[in-house]
């Protein structure tokens, strides 16, 4: 038996690597996952080497098909009792002053912060009814961190903190929980392009962290996601949990400045 | 509740495990197959969880009861050797005991108060955690969990020797957690809001306090030792919590965001029966 047997997972941003990872930790936990992106082959080919896994796309920065994503799996699976928000835009590499006036921050607002409300929004009337739910947010590094280039990732990593703590103080009475998963550098392909690259800074800097390794999407951040949605985490809420084995203690910027 | 056997083979000590908070981590650790071996300073504060413990199929013989004063190294140190060579080996220690002191102001608090709070929650940490940690290298990695507490966030009135015991306990948390990392050992921080003998001595003496205070929390509730609170120290000694490190979690029903309220009169001795005046100093 599972630890979220019988449950119905959604989780979005299925193209990302760290979310593929979370959304396998669900389904080996015993959960039903549905999986979700824009692009309907990024989501499909997420979905296929996950048992049982669902593929589903759409928009989600539009709250009417947030809605209706949300009714369509109830609709088919009967229930929603854990929801993942792990959509991410790619970074920029934009410096505050390479252009004049506000940056351009359009990816990042309606992939990851519009599209995380209005999936919590379109789930919260299906959790209520059923006495409670799991809401996780999923951030980043940048954040608990920065690095030069990176205001859009930052900007919306703490919006999603001030989200993720209200939704949780508004919610908490109708036992659905809303925490914000930060995890740490991964062990994916894009990372190690870079370690390719830059592989003296990399090490140097894995050296010194507190676990000195870079995550596993499975192991080190899906074990994190279970505590946020298992029985374990059952009193906690509007609170970070960061799966990044003490980065954010030490340095995890691995060359300030540089573009990946 | 469900259980898993997350802690299936697993060895733990837990301080200050007969009531309240404590007590409710020895019993789901147990629930959960670790061994478990806990202590209080006297025996007679066991019986309770003897009868509880015989209930449990199987738990009888993985639950040893230790008396043993938090504010003492060296019964610190046996507590935790003798556990792992009981059990053959050490996977987790929980500091959660600590010893508490009349409210009183920064004016007129002793400085015997500071020891005795700083030895039975500080030093009760660190004394642990040294000799734990080498049992923990030897079987590949471990969890270190130690108690912070709302007051401390908060600097709440007349408990100035509390707040920085439990602000030297999350520092500590922070510099274990860089410095056992490399062998696999996490070290995390719990501020809990748990139902516990504490609270309940404070509540039953300040009842419309209480009451206002806990609508204040999202959850509209307090939590329950061992289904809230230790659930959560559970999923951080499980293997849920391998790559959570240095951390302080608040497992209060999200009561860290809203502040409720709670004041105490100075002088008043909140938790009478269990307070320590003084603590012999044996560091």
């Amino acid at each position: 038996m599972g630890l979220i047997e019988g449950q119905v997972a959604i989780v979005t941003g299925a193209a990302n690597e760290v979310t593929r990872g979370i959304a396998l930790r669900f389904a080996r936990e015993g959960a039903k996952v549905v999986l979700v992106d824009k692009d309907d082959e990024a989501a499909q080919a997420a979905a296929r080497p996950i048992p049982g896994a669902e593929a589903r796309s759409a928009d989600l920065s539009d709250p009417e098909a947030a809605r209706a994503l949300a009714d369509a799996v109830v609709g088919a699976h009967g229930r929603i009792d854990i929801m993942l928000n792990g959509a991410h835009a790619a970074l920029k590499w934009d410096r505050l002053a390479d252009r004049q006036g506000a940056p351009d921050f359009t990816a990042a607002f309606n992939d990851v912060l519009l599209s995380a409300i209005n999936m919590m929004q379109a789930v919260y009337p299906h959790m209520k009814a059923a006495g409670g739910g799991r809401i996780v947010n999923l951030g980043s590094i940048y954040g608990p961190t920065a690095n030069e280039g990176v205001t859009d990732a930052v900007t919306m990593d703490f919006a999603l903190t001030g989200l993720t703590r209200s939704a949780g103080v508004e919610w908490g009475k109708d036992g659905i929980l809303v925490n914000f998963l930060q995890p740490a550098v991964p062990d994916i392909a894009i990372f190690a392009d870079y370690r390719a690259k830059k592989g003296k800074s990399v090490d140097t800097l894995i050296a010194n962290m507190a676990m000195p390794r870079l995550a596993d999407p499975v192991e080190d951040v899906g074990g994190a996601a279970m505590f946020l949605v298992s029985d374990e985490a059952c009193f906690i809420l509007g609170h970070r949990a960061l799966a990044d084995g003490g980065q954010h203690l030490t340095a995890a910027v691995f060359e300030p400045g540089a573009q990946r | 509740m469900q259980t898993h056997g997350r802690l299936s083979g697993k060895v733990a000590v837990v301080t200050g495990g007969t009531k309240g908070i404590g007590q409710g981590i020895v019993l789901r650790f147990l629930k959960e197959g670790a061994a478990v071996v806990y202590c209080s300073r006297s025996p007679e504060n066991n019986r309770e969880n003897e009868a509880l413990i015989a209930q449990l199929s199987g738990a009888a013989e993985r639950a040893q009861f230790v008396a043993a004063d938090v504010g003492n190294r060296q019964q610190m140190e046996d507590l935790v050797n003798n556990a792992a060579e009981r059990f053959g080996r050490l996977d987790i220690v929980v500091n959660n005991a600590q010893g508490i002191a009349p409210v009183r102001s920064i004016e007129n608090k002793p400085d015997a108060d500071y020891r005795m709070t700083l030895m039975t929650g500080f030093y009760q940490s660190l004394w642990t955690s040294r000799a734990a940690v080498p049992h923990m290298r030897k079987v590949g990695g471990g969890r270190l969990i130690y108690f912070s507490s709302h007051w401390n966030i908060w600097g709440q009135p007349y408990a100035s020797d509390y707040n920085i015991t439990k602000s030297a306990n999350e520092a500590l948390t922070r510099s274990a957690a860089r410095e056992f990392g490399k062998d696999n050992i996490t070290v995390n921080c719990i501020t809990p809001a748990g139902d516990s003998w504490a609270y309940k001595s404070w509540a039953d003496q300040n009842r419309e306090m209480a009451e206002a205070s806990v609508r204040q929390f999202p959850m509209r509730r307090m939590g329950d030792c061992e289904i809230d609170i230790a659930g959560a120290v559970l999923g951080l000694c499980s293997d849920n919590g391998r790559f959570i490190t240095g951390q302080v979690f608040c497992v209060d029903g999200g009561a860290w965001a809203t502040a409720p309220l709670q004041m105490h009169e100075e002088g008043t001795d909140i938790h009478k029966e269990h307070s320590q005046a003084a603590v012999e100093l044996t560091a």
